[in-house]
C-alpha cells in the first residue's frame, strides 16, 4: 500500500515500491527521504498532540496529588478533615493519574508517532486512535473521582471502578491498539525494526493482564496472585515496552549510529516476554501463597539478568564514546538517563527480590523509591525525551528557551536523585529496625521521618520542574507554525536543537 | 513432592515443546536473516552523513568512510544547551 | 522478524504461559481451600466496615499477613501466634494483604486491641492516644455536633484533642469499621501448625510460605 494520493508509478514512489514486503533491493540502500516522513508525520500529528497535550495535564494534576500525599506524611493533620483527600484515597489517586493519565496518555501517543514512521504507511484509522484517547481519558477522570470519592476496586493498581471506569479503559486502549496493529497490517517494509515489536505487542499484553485482573472473581491469596500478576506486568509489559521502543528508536537516531547488536535486541524482546510475567510474585515473599509460586516468581527474577543486559549493552555500545552527544540534544539526554535507569532499577528489583534483601526492605519506604526510580527516572524521563524530541516536528518550531529546558532537567533530575536516595534510605532504615522485635514499632516510624521530609522536599523541586515543562510546551504550541518554507523541512530531519540566536 | 509429579512433566511438555518447534521453525523459515540490515531501517536519506559536532575526529572519518562524504550543517546550527 | 503473526502468537504465547502457571493453575489447586472450623464468615456489620477500610485505602500503610519465624520476626514481634496460611483468608475479597508497614500489621488486631472505644477515639485522631503516630485522622467517620440526641453514641476525647464546643458521636459507619477491625483475629490453629511454633512447607497446598 503506498503512501496516500501517489499513483505507484511516480518517481518519489520509487522508495514505496522498493520497500513492500517482496522487495529484493538490499535493505541497507533504502532510505525514506525527508519529505515522506514529513507526511507520515501530518498522519498521526492528531492523535499525537492531543495524547501529549492530556498527558501533561494529567502530568500537574498527578503532581498536586503526590504532593499532598507527600505532606501528609510530614503533618499528617493536614487536610485532615477533608474526605476527599484523605491519605488513603489521595495516595492510589496520585498512582493512577501518574500511570494511566500521565505515562499511558503519553504512551499512547509516542507509539501512534512511531508506527507510521517504522512501518513507512500512514496511520490506519486515526480517527479511531483519536477516539481512543479521549475514551481512555474519560474512563481516567471518571475513575479518579469516584476514587477520591470513596468508591475503588481496592486492589493496588487496580483501583479505577469496574463497572463506571474499566470498561472505558479496556475500550479506548482497543481503540488505539487496532490503529497501530491495522497500520502494523499496512506496513511497507519487509523486516520489522526492534521498535515495532515492543510497541505492537504492548497493546494485546496490557488487554489481558488488564482485564484479567479486575474479574471480580478471585478471593483471598488467589486475589493477592493476580493483583500482582497483573501489578509487574502493567511495569513490564506495558509501561517498559512502550518506552523501551522508543529509547530503541530515538538513541540510535539522534547518535547516527544503528543499534549495536541485532541479537542481543532479540535476546532482550523475548527474555523480557518470557521472563517477566513470571515476577509478579515477588511482591508477596513471605506472604500466604503456595512457596512453589514464590519461588517460580524469584528465579524468573533472577533470570531477567540476561534481558536487562543485553538491552543495557546494546544501548551502551551504540552510545559508547559519544556521550558528548547529550550536551547537543536535549531529547537525548533523557532518553540517555532512562536507559540507564532502567538497567539501574531492573538490577535493583532483581536484587530486592533475593530472600535476604527481601527481608529488610519488605513492607518499607524502599518500596516507594524503587517504584519512582523505574516509573519516573525511566518512564517519564524517557517520556519527556520523546516529547522534547516530537512535539517541534509536529508544531513546526523549534522550543523556544534553552534556559526553560535546562531549569527542567536540573530540577527534575537533582529532585529525583535526592528522592530515590533519601526514600531508599529510610526504607532501609524503617526495614532493619523493624526486623529487632526488641525495638518498639515506634522506631521504625521515627527513623522515617527525616528521610520522609527529605521526600517532599524532592517533590517540590520536581513540581516547579513540571510546571516548567507544561509552560514551556505550551509556549511552543501557542507559538504555531512557523514561516520557514515546508520543502525541504530539512531542519526537522535533525534532532532537537536549542536555539541560542532569537526565533525566525 | 510436587516437582517430579506426572501431571506436571506432562504440562511442561506440552507447554513447552510447541515454543521450541515454533522457535525451529523460524529459524528455517529466515526470520533471523538480514538483522542488521533491518537496524539502518530508522535513518532518513542522508542523515547517516551529517556532520555531528561532538564526534572525534576518528568517528568522523569512520562515518565518512562508511556512508561518504560528509554534509555540512545546513541552516540551523548545532548549538549545545548544557 | 518479518511477520507480525509471529510478533503476535509469541506475545500471546508468553502472557498466556504466565496466567496458566500464576493463576489458573494455582487457583484450580487452591479452590479446594476450606474455610478452618475457627474461622466464622464476616457479619454484615463486619462486611460494611471492611468496605470503609477498602474505600478510605487503610491498605496503602496497614499490611494483613504474619511472615514466617525462620524467614522473619512478625511473630516475635507480637503481630500473630502463627504464620498466615491461605485457609485465613477465604472469606476476604478483595485480599487487603498490603504492602507497606508504615503503620503495625492488622491482621490480629482484634487479638491484641479488643476495645472498641480505643479504636474509635484512635479512629477520630490517632495522636490523642498514639502521639508519634502519623496516620491520618478520620474525622468524618464521626458527626460533630452540638447536643447528642437520646440514642447518639458520644466519643470520649482528652481535652486536648476534643473540639471546641459540641460532641462527637459515633456513626453507623465507624462503628462498623472497628466491627471489622475486631474481627481481625487470626490466631486458631491451623492443620500442623502449633500456635508459636514455626513449622515449615510440610507437604503440598495451604503450607505457609518459607
Amino acid at each position: 500500500m503506498a503512501v496516500e494520493n501517489s499513483p505507484a508509478s511516480r518517481p518519489e514512489n520509487a522508495v514505496e515500491n522498493a520497500t513492500r514486503r517482496d522487495s529484493v533491493i538490499d535493505h541497507s540502500k533504502i532510505r525514506a527521504n525527508v519529505a515522506q516522513i514529513a507526511l507520515l508525520d501530518r498522519s498521526s500529528r492528531f492523535p499525537v498532540l492531543l495524547g501529549f497535550a492530556l498527558a501533561l495535564i494529567w502530568l500537574l494534576e498527578g503532581t498536586l496529588l503526590g504532593d499532598i500525599a507527600s505532606f501528609k506524611f510530614d503533618f499528617p493533620d493536614f487536610l485532615g478533615s477533608q474526605e476527599y483527600l484523605t491519605f488513603g484515597r489521595v495516595r492510589p489517586a496520585h498512582l493512577n493519574a501518574m500511570v494511566y493519565g500521565w505515562a499511558s496518555t503519553a504512551m499512547f501517543a509516542v507509539s501512534l508517532w512511531m508506527m507510521p514512521r517504522l512501518c513507512r504507511t500512514p496511520l490506519q484509522w486515526p480517527g479511531l486512535a483519536t477516539g481512543g484517547i479521549i475514551v481512555w481519558n474519560i474512563g481516567v477522570y471518571i475513575g479518579i473521582i469516584l476514587l477520591m470519592a470513596g468508591v475503588t476496586d481496592g486492589l493496588e493498581w487496580l483501583e479505577l471502578d469496574n463497572v463506571m471506569a474499566d470498561p472505558l479503559l479496556v475500550i479506548g486502549a482497543a481503540m488505539v491498539g487496532a490503529s497501530i496493529w491495522k497500520t502494523l497490517a499496512a506496513r511497507n517494509v519487509e523486516h520489522l525494526y526492534v521498535s515495532v515489536w515492543y510497541v505492537a505487542a504492548s497493546y494485546p499484553w496490557i488487554a489481558i493482564i488488564f482485564i484479567a485482573g479486575n474479574l471480580p472473581i478471585y478471593t483471598g491469596s488467589e486475589s493477592a496472585a493476580i493483583n500482582w500478576f497483573y501489578g509487574h506486568n502493567a511495569l513490564g509489559l506495558w509501561l517498559t515496552t512502550i518506552n523501551l521502543g522508543l529509547i530503541y528508536y530515538l538513541l540510535p537516531k539522534i547518535v547516527g549510529r544503528p543499534i549495536y547488536s541485532y541479537w542481543l535486541s532479540l535476546i532482550g524482546f523475548w527474555g523480557l516476554a518470557l521472563f517477566y510475567s513470571l515476577n509478579g510474585m515477588h511482591h508477596l515473599i513471605g506472604g500466604p501463597i503456595p512457596s512453589w509460586m514464590i519461588a517460580t516468581s524469584i528465579t524468573a527474577s533472577i533470570l531477567m539478568v540476561i534481558p536487562v543486559v543485553a538491552v543495557g549493552i546494546n544501548q551502551h555500545m551504540t552510545i559508547a564514546g559519544r556521550f558528548g552527544a547529550m550536551r547537543y540534544s536535549p531529547a537525548l539526554t533523557f532518553l540517555v538517563l532512562a536507559a540507564m535507569s532502567y538497567t539501574a532499577v531492573s538490577l535493583q528489583g532483581i536484587l530486592t527480590a533475593l530472600v535476604n534483601v527481601n527481608r529488610v526492605t519488605h513492607f518499607t519506604h524502599w518500596t516507594i523509591a524503587h517504584s519512582h526510580l523505574g516509573l519516573y527516572m525511566f518512564v517519564t524521563l524517557s517520556l519527556f525525551g520523546g516529547i522534547y524530541y516530537i512535539l517541534p516536528r509536529l508544531i513546526g518550531r523549534e522550543w523556544p528557551s534553552a534556559n526553560m529546558i535546562r531549569a527542567h532537567f536540573l530540577l527534575v533530575g537533582l529532585g529525583m536523585v535526592i528522592y530515590v536516595v533519601a526514600l531508599g534510605s529510610g526504607g532501609v532504615m524503617q526495614g532493619l529496625s523493624m526486623l529487632d522485635p526488641a525495638i518498639p514499632f515506634e522506631a521504625s516510624v521515627e527513623a522515617a521521618k527525616p528521610w520522609l521530609l527529605t521526600r517532599s522536599f524532592a517533590a517540590v523541586l520536581i513540581s516547579i520542574g513540571h510546571v516548567i515543562f507544561a509552560a514551556h510546551a505550551l509556549m511552543l504550541v501557542l507559538r504555531g507554525r512557523s514561516s520557514v518554507p515546508e520543502d525541504p523541512p530539512f531542519f526537522f530531519v535533525r534532532p532537537v536543537l536549542v536555539r541560542n540566536d532569537k526565533a525566525r | 513432592m510436587f516437582a517430579n509429579s506426572v501431571p506436571v512433566i506432562l504440562l511442561g511438555l506440552i507447554i513447552g515443546l510447541p515454543p521450541l518447534l515454533f522457535l525451529a521453525w523460524a529459524l528455517r523459515n529466515g526470520q533471523f536473516e538480514h538483522l542488521d540490515e533491518t537496524s539502518f531501517e530508522i535513518f532518513e536519506e542522508e542523515e547517516l552523513r551529517y556532520l555531528r559536532p561532538w564526534e572525534k575526529p576518528k568517528q568522523v572519518s569512520e562515518r565518512m568512510q562508511k556512508y561518504g562524504k560528509l554534509l555540512p550543517a545546513q541552516r540551523e546550527g548545532w548549538k549545545r544547551w548544557l | 522478524m518479518t511477520r507480525a503473526i509471529i510478533l503476535f502468537l509469541g506475545a500471546m504465547a508468553t502472557v498466556l504461559f504466565a496466567l496458566v502457571v500464576l493463576i489458573i493453575l494455582p487457583n484450580a489447586m487452591m479452590s479446594q481451600l476450606e474455610a478452618p472450623p475457627d474461622l466464622k464468615p464476616y457479619t454484615q456489620e463486619e462486611l460494611l466496615g471492611r468496605q470503609v477500610y477498602i474505600d478510605n485505602g487503610c491498605v496503602y500503610c496497614h499490611s494483613q499477613q504474619v511472615r514466617d519465624p525462620s524467614f522473619t520476626t512478625d511473630v516475635a514481634r507480637g503481630w500473630g501466634s502463627r504464620p498466615s496460611v491461605p485457609a485465613d483468608y477465604v472469606f476476604d475479597k478483595p485480599h487487603l494483604m498490603g504492602t507497606m508497614r508504615t503503620g503495625p500489621d492488622l491482621i490480629n488486631v482484634g487479638a491484641r486491641l479488643p476495645d472498641a472505644q480505643w479504636h474509635l477515639l484512635h479512629l477520630y485522631q490517632p495522636r490523642a492516644l498514639v502521639p508519634w503516630s502519623i496516620m491520618p485522622p478520620y474525622p468524618f467517620l464521626f458527626e460533630h455536633k452540638e447536643t447528642a440526641a437520646p440514642d447518639d453514641t458520644v466519643l470520649t476525647i482528652p481535652q486536648s484533642h476534643a473540639p471546641e464546643s459540641g460532641v462527637v458521636v459515633v456513626t453507623d459507619e465507624a462503628r462498623a469499621l472497628v466491627a471489622y477491625l475486631l474481627a481481625l483475629k487470626r490466631d486458631y490453629p491451623v492443620n500442623n501448625q502449633a500456635p508459636t511454633q514455626a513449622e515449615g512447607e510440610t507437604g503440598e497446598g495451604e503450607g505457609a510460605n518459607k
